[in-house]
């Protein structure tokens, strides 16, 4: 992406599996703020078939809500911004619409450049569909029709540090490009080669004629070293270009931009990498993204980040894959539901989508779901190395971000608090952000036009501050005090109050008030500050309050059927004030 | 404006469907021919697995010579047993010889190793049901078009079968008993409503052609893919009840043949599992039905979730500001009339289809 001429309003647009929203930015008082969104049902898929025309109807709402036209007579985007204030001056867009890329992964070890190309491979929207390494027990001639078979529309070729193993490399590459040449033209791969850097042309010249081939810098110039962002960049290109520009209505909208369309999961990465060096804390940002198809997970620390997708976890159209977890969502239900009925629920979901809950019992299943989406991507994230925390847990962060439509249309936000704490467990303190018009993807896109603008956005009103949490580490006996809050409201109000361990609780405050409150764990547990450390930190309280997580960490959910119900049922009416 | 889904479940229509290869191949009909559902109407080569022979192995023969033995160029079709390569040995006294393993292509040599594909029988892509080709596609296949009722569902398990429809129950409310799928069901698409494991089992038995249920447990997924027959679910997962108007269509057509498309819906290619009653034309053509037509008020709709799962109804209203529900979600929502209930219930807009 490139950086354009400074401008004063920036309409940008996310164009998700269910929801095409667009958001209008514009300067107010000097700083750019949120201004408003408009959003209809995205029409990638038949019977439109073509993605312009969601944006379109998405701008009619923005027109209904703003009164300011966007589009001229000839339903053309009106740009730079006319003097009676219709139009706009920019035009962003990201889009996670069309199927997973079908990627098959190559690599020499399955814990060393296999491990490294399945990381790409989940920092976009992928479904692995072979993998070929060294230790590959078939025969070539098994491992050339299945990799025909599986149909990939990218293989990515890893394997050998910079100076290291040339001839395994070559090997296993030369069994993609037979398997190349035996598919139908139209149904060859690009090849990414993100393997020793000296083999960039004997693997160019393997594949002329046959493959088109990208190469990146080495994932791993040595066996401690893992090199992601280039390769990361060149499979977004990738997709946007396999994928993306292959959808109609591609070329209106990348006209329109003058930047293309920016893949989702790429723009929210960058949108939290501009965050992580915009926001104090020196702890990162962890963001997540609960799609109807997929679930992104970006986390970042002064710059540095790392993006992980599951294509196969979301709400909606991704739901019947949650089908193996049944158990793992049950969990989370305040009272008994049948597996057969879950089932029922998620493959119903897979077939309508775009539904919604209407009944408190069907909200909870929702809810469920995330948490579990969230858990999944979670498990699979790859963080960044800067990042600290116990091993095993969710590193510590200053902030997490919540996005997606389970998250930010949930009725309260202490679910969606409730939801993002449940599943990512965080440690120590942390803000809980919600992007309540989930604009993020859009505004990622944005920013790398103008990232001062959607920074100032993101600051001032499209991000809801839920909250702080206060996530203990530690363990010890139920009922045991494992933590004491102290604070001063602005009121004059004072708060004492003693939390137990495996208790889930909020301090509640008046909302979005400036507070310092002391916090004093006892030995056993650690609140980010080392074991049995006390320290004084200044929250704001956000819609919710304080929230202190006294369950340990992983949270400690009781196996018997009955303590499972009471503790979820506690712990929903406490932050989640579900049914109120 | 709000654009949902639109299911069909039309008495007469002009049904057009895509009859596509798998992979490119030539196309046996015409324009405007009359087609039967048994008509192969095109038809594609399939490669089937490949094989690596050693010639160096094979023929004894030193490396880097291996090649001059060869007695087909690349991209040869061979039958099979015919010659790859041969070697006479010292004097002439004997041979060693690579013969084709079964009917296929030598496909190249490279450092000594040949590598050979297997050819299958061709793929042989049919009618489905029979119509007029209303146009070809020529690499692909065609599109077929006939007068006919249509009932669009909501999952199949992934066959298509052609067969007479035999409705073995009167009420779509009822599970289908077990006793009642007898010999006589046989090479027939039995219409029920709800299915457990035992039925579809016994389904399999007696040789059905096809199951068309209102409802199953997704718990039965797994089975139903795994079965010889199409299962098509028209109303989705659990124990719903198939519409009145689905039913009352099926059971008008019963011994009539029908064309049960039960592969998955894929929202990227339009298609839905679906049921095709070819009609004898009668006039002209009966319209097409449309999709992408946007919520309006007197529109008939179907309602999607829970607590009126499978209603059918008519929109009254669309209301103007967003409604809050008693789960707390706030959302757009229209007042539907539910048929046959004299009620009037709020429902988000999300959780309609237009139904025509």
């Amino acid at each position: 992406m490139t950086s354009a001429a400074p401008t004063d309003s920036i309409l940008a647009a996310d164009i998700g599996s269910v929801t095409t929203r667009a958001a209008l930015l514009d300067i107010v008082s000097g700083q750019f703020r949120f201004v408003a969104a408009g959003e209809a049902r995205s029409t990638a898929e038949p019977p439109f078939s073509y993605m312009g025309e969601g944006v379109r109807q998405a701008l009619d709402h923005l027109h209904i809500i703003t009164a300011r036209p966007f589009m001229d007579e000839g339903d053309r985007l009106l740009m730079p911004t006319r003097a009676d204030g219709a139009g706009v001056d920019a035009f962003a867009v990201s889009a996670s619409v069309g199927k997973p890329l079908r990627v098959a992964l190559v690599g020499l070890m399955p814990n060393i450049s296999l491990a490294s190309a399945e990381r790409i491979a989940m920092s976009g929207q992928a479904t692995i569909v072979d993998r070929l390494g060294l230790g590959d027990r078939r025969r070539r001639e098994k491992q050339i029709d299945d990799l025909i078979n599986a149909k990939p529309e990218v293989v990515i070729i890893s394997g050998g540090t910079d100076h290291g193993s040339q001839g395994a490399v070559l090997k296993l590459a030369d069994t993609v490009a037979i398997a190349t040449r035996l598919m139908r033209e139209a149904a060859r791969p690009d090849i990414l080669f993100v393997g020793n850097a000296v083999l960039h042309d004997r693997v160019r010249d393997m594949f002329a004629g046959v493959c088109d081939v990208v190469v990146a810098e080495n994932l791993r110039p040595s066996l401690n070293d893992e090199t992601i962002a280039s390769a990361r960049r060149q499979l977004a290109r990738l997709y946007e270009r396999v994928r993306l520009r292959a959808m109609p209505g591609y070329g209106e909208l990348a006209q329109w931009s003058g930047n293309g369309v920016a893949p989702n999961a790429s723009a929210f990465g960058n949108l939290v990498r501009y965050l992580s060096r915009a926001m104090e804390g020196g702890k990162g940002v962890l963001a997540v993204d609960v799609g109807s198809a997929t679930t992104t997970l970006a986390a970042a620390i002064g710059g540095d980040g790392s993006v992980t997708v599951r294509a196969d976890l979301g709400v909606g159209h991704s739901a019947a894959h949650l089908a193996n977890a049944i158990d793992r969502i049950a969990r989370w239900m305040p009272e008994a539901t049948l597996d057969d009925d879950l089932r029922d629920y998620l493959s119903n979901k897979t077939l309508y989508p775009a539904t919604v809950p209407q009944e408190l019992r069907e909200l909870q299943i929702e809810h469920a779901l995330a948490r579990q989406c969230l858990q999944g991507v979670a498990q699979s994230a790859v963080w960044p190395a800067k990042l600290k925390g116990y091993p095993g847990l969710t590193p510590a962060f200053d902030t997490i971000i919540g996005s997606g439509a389970v998250l930010a249309r949930a009725p309260k936000p202490g679910q969606a608090a409730l939801m993002l704490l449940d599943s990512l467990q965080p440690t120590g303190v942390t803000t809980l952000l919600l992007d309540w018009q989930c604009l993020m993807p859009a505004l990622g896109a944005a920013a790398a036009m103008n990232p001062t603008a959607v920074v100032q956005a993101l600051e001032t009103n499209a991000l809801i501050n839920l909250g702080a949490a206060v996530s203990l580490v530690g363990e010890g006996r139920p009922g045991q005090e494992a933590v004491r809050v102290k604070a001063s409201l602005p009121t004059g109000e004072k708060i004492d109050q003693k939390i137990t361990f495996g208790s889930l609780e909020v301090v509640h405050m008046p909302p979005n008030v400036d507070v310092k409150v002391s916090i004093q764990p006892s030995g056993a547990f650690d609140a980010g500050f080392g074991r049995g450390a006390s320290k004084t930190i200044a929250i704001n309280s956000g819609a919710v309050g304080l929230i202190v997580d006294a369950r340990g960490r992983p949270i400690g959910i009781p196996t018997a059927a009955d303590k499972r119900y009471e503790a979820v049922s506690k712990w929903n009416m406490n932050v989640g004030e579900y049914g109120l | 404006m709000y654009v949902p889904t639109t299911t069909h479940v039309s008495p007469l229509a002009t049904i057009r469907r895509e009859r596509l290869l798998p992979r490119p191949g030539y196309v046996l009909v015409s324009d405007g021919e009359r087609v039967d559902a048994t008509t192969v109407v095109a038809k594609a080569e399939v490669t089937g697995r490949h094989y690596f022979f050693d010639l160096v192995q094979r023929l004894d023969a030193p490396l880097g010579q291996a090649e001059r033995f060869l007695r087909v160029q690349p991209g040869t079709a061979m039958e099979k047993g015919e010659l790859i390569a041969l070697r006479p040995t010292a004097f002439g006294l004997s041979k060693k010889m690579v013969r084709a393993p079964s009917k296929g292509t030598m496909v190249e040599v490279k450092d000594g190793k040949v590598l050979f594909a297997v050819t299958h029988p061709d793929y042989e892509l049919k009618a489905g049901f029979p119509g007029m080709v209303s146009s070809v596609n020529a690499d692909w296949g065609v599109i077929l078009e006939t007068p006919g009722a249509l009932v669009q569902g909501a999952w199949g398990s992934g066959r298509q079968e052609y067969g007479a429809l035999k409705m073995l129950i009167n009420d779509p409310a009822q599970p289908l008993p077990t006793e009642l799928l007898d010999s006589s069901c046989a090479g027939a698409i039995v219409v029920g409503g709800n299915a457990d494991d035992q039925i579809l089992r016994r389904a399999e038995t007696v040789k059905v052609r096809g199951l068309i249920l209102g409802s199953m447990s997704a718990s039965l997924i797994r089975i139903a893919r795994s079965l010889s027959f199409p299962v098509l679910v028209v109303e989705g997962f659990g124990k719903q009840i198939m519409s009145s108007h689905a039913w009352t269509l099926l059971a008008d057509h019963n011994g009539r043949e029908a064309f049960v498309d039960a592969r998955p819906p894929d929202r990227w290619e339009s298609r839905r599992p679906e049921v095709i009653i070819p009609l004898p034309p009668s006039g002209g053509m009966p319209p097409v039905p449309s999709d992408g037509q946007p919520l309006t008020e007197s529109k008939r709709v179907r309602l999607l979730r829970a607590p009126h799962a499978g209603a059918i109804g008519t929109v009254q209203h669309i209301l103007p500001r967003t409604h809050v529900f008693p789960c707390g979600l706030q959302c757009h929502a229209a007042r539907v009339e539910i048929e046959g209930q004299d009620e009037e219930v709020i429902v988000p807009v999300a959780n309609l289809e237009i139904f025509e």
